[in-house]
């Protein structure tokens, strides 16, 4: 999916959501991944091949991807008020399975944030979201998911 | 021959004693505005609104510019750091330094207390990235920039040091009508000494604003303090009101989207005659903050 480049007011939450929203409302099933070393990835054209094959993953639990999803799909666990002055190094993955091919949320702990990777390049100015309102609840998430699957 | 030198001693003790005339501002202003950088948008803000700023002050204050842009494909650690090192200034001179780019705290942790509270730059190669004690660091920079012994020195960043009651915009008109010329005079010319400041505390982030004018928080918040109206401040304090206004919180969103911005300064009034443009006595104004 390409987005245009624009920037007018409201974009970036509406861009995003708008390509997000169906991607989690839609998943069957969610993976979660830790990546071996820090990825950059606040690259304007950042796709799904840069991950192929997608690294080693455990499913989360109905009652994890239910929670999960519960709080992405909310906007309040955003901030769109501002952008940060901080590179994107994601060390986290999400992977939502839905009809068709599987599409990405890099998790980021450093910049506490999250960037959708897809088939396409979406930009990085409406790609890359803060999470901090979230992220510790995320982070409680994450962890023990995978030592679990691990 | 003899009125020769009489003329050319005149000539030196004129210019001197002029109101800034030999005095030089150098502004070093740096900007991540690299075609692949997220947020080059609110950065390339930034550094228009400091080379605005920076105009503004050099024409104020009659003194000469020497502009330093690191923007584009030129930001980079290494032209950061030659840029600072090869910087020359006269004892009079004034140097604004400036980085509107992506940072992080030198801490290994919140309460490491071996490394610096300021941020260091994250100008290196993303894709390969440098040992964090390679990256330049503001505290550092600063450090550096006051061993050049110039009268005032001021170094700013706006830049996340992580590991805003959101101000209303400003307008254009809004921001012409209220620039009060004569305390831009005080600021620059009538002060010797060092400010270092930076636009979050450790271990947060520093927002820029999503939409245009796209500037960051900070940078408008540090700029609207330099530019504001301070009629109730006497002259000798004006710097410090700068500072104490500029810390305060900014509030972008519920916790934890807040920055708390630092800075350690210490700024010594000297005020010229307004004759001559003499410096005629000095008080220490502000300490370390």
């Amino acid at each position: 999916m390409t987005v245009s480049e624009g920037f007018a007011e409201g974009d970036w939450e509406d861009e995003f959501l708008a390509v997000a929203l169906p991607i989690f409302t839609k998943a069957h099933a969610v993976r979660v991944f830790k990546l071996t070393e820090k990825v950059y990835a606040s690259g304007q054209d950042l796709t799904l091949e840069r991950f192929n094959p997608l690294p080693p993953s455990v499913e989360l639990s109905t009652s994890q991807k239910d929670f999960l999803i519960s709080k992405l799909s909310d906007p309040a666990s955003y901030n769109f008020k501002g952008r940060k002055a901080m590179r994107f190094y994601a060390d986290y993955g999400l992977i939502f399975e839905g009809s068709g091919i599987p599409n990405v949320l890099l998790i980021s702990t450093s910049f506490e944030g999250a960037r959708l990777v897809l088939e396409k390049p979406l930009s990085s100015r409406f790609a890359i979201v803060n999470l901090e309102l979230i992220f510790p609840e995320l982070l409680l998430l994450l962890e023990p998911a995978l030592n679990k699957g691990g | 021959m003899r009125l020769v030198a009489i003329l050319l001693s005149l000539f030196t003790i004129l210019a001197g004693c002029g109101s800034g005339i030999a005095q030089t501002l150098h502004v070093i202003n740096i900007a991540d505005t690299r075609a692949d950088t997220d947020n080059r948008e609110g950065f390339s803000a930034n550094f228009d609104r400091v080379k605005e700023l920076s105009e503004e002050i050099a024409r104020l204050t009659n003194m000469k510019i020497d502009s330093i842009a690191i923007k584009d494909n030129d930001y980079k650690c290494d032209t950061i750091k030659n840029k600072v090192n090869d910087l020359k200034v006269a004892s009079d001179d004034v140097i604004i330094f400036y980085h509107s780019g992506h940072g992080e705290s030198p801490k290994k942790s919140a309460s490491d207390t071996s490394a610096s509270n300021y941020p260091s730059f994250q100008c290196d190669d993303p894709e390969h990235p440098s040992p964090a004690s390679d990256l330049p660091n503001l505290e550092a920079i600063s450090t550096q920039l006051k061993g050049k012994k110039a009268r005032l020195t001021i170094t700013v960043a706006d830049s996340c040091n992580k590991r805003a009651e959101v101000q209303p915009e400003v307008g254009a008109e809004e921001r012409a009508l209220r620039v009060p010329k004569n305390r831009i005079g005080t600021l620059f010319l009538e002060f010797q000494g060092y400010a270092l400041v930076t636009s979050s505390s450790p271990d947060e982030f520093s927002y820029y604003y999503p939409t245009s004018p796209a500037l960051g928080f900070f940078t408008q918040q540090f700029i609207t303090n330099l530019e504001s109206p301070m009629s109730g401040i006497e002259d000798a304090k004006v710097w410090e009101a700068v500072l104490t206004n500029s810390k305060k919180e900014i509030v972008v969103a519920n916790p934890p989207a807040r920055q708390h911005p630092i800075s350690d300064a210490k700024l010594n009034y000297v005020p010229r005659a307004p004759a001559a443009g003499r410096r005629t006595r000095t008080k220490q104004t502000s300490g370390s903050q």
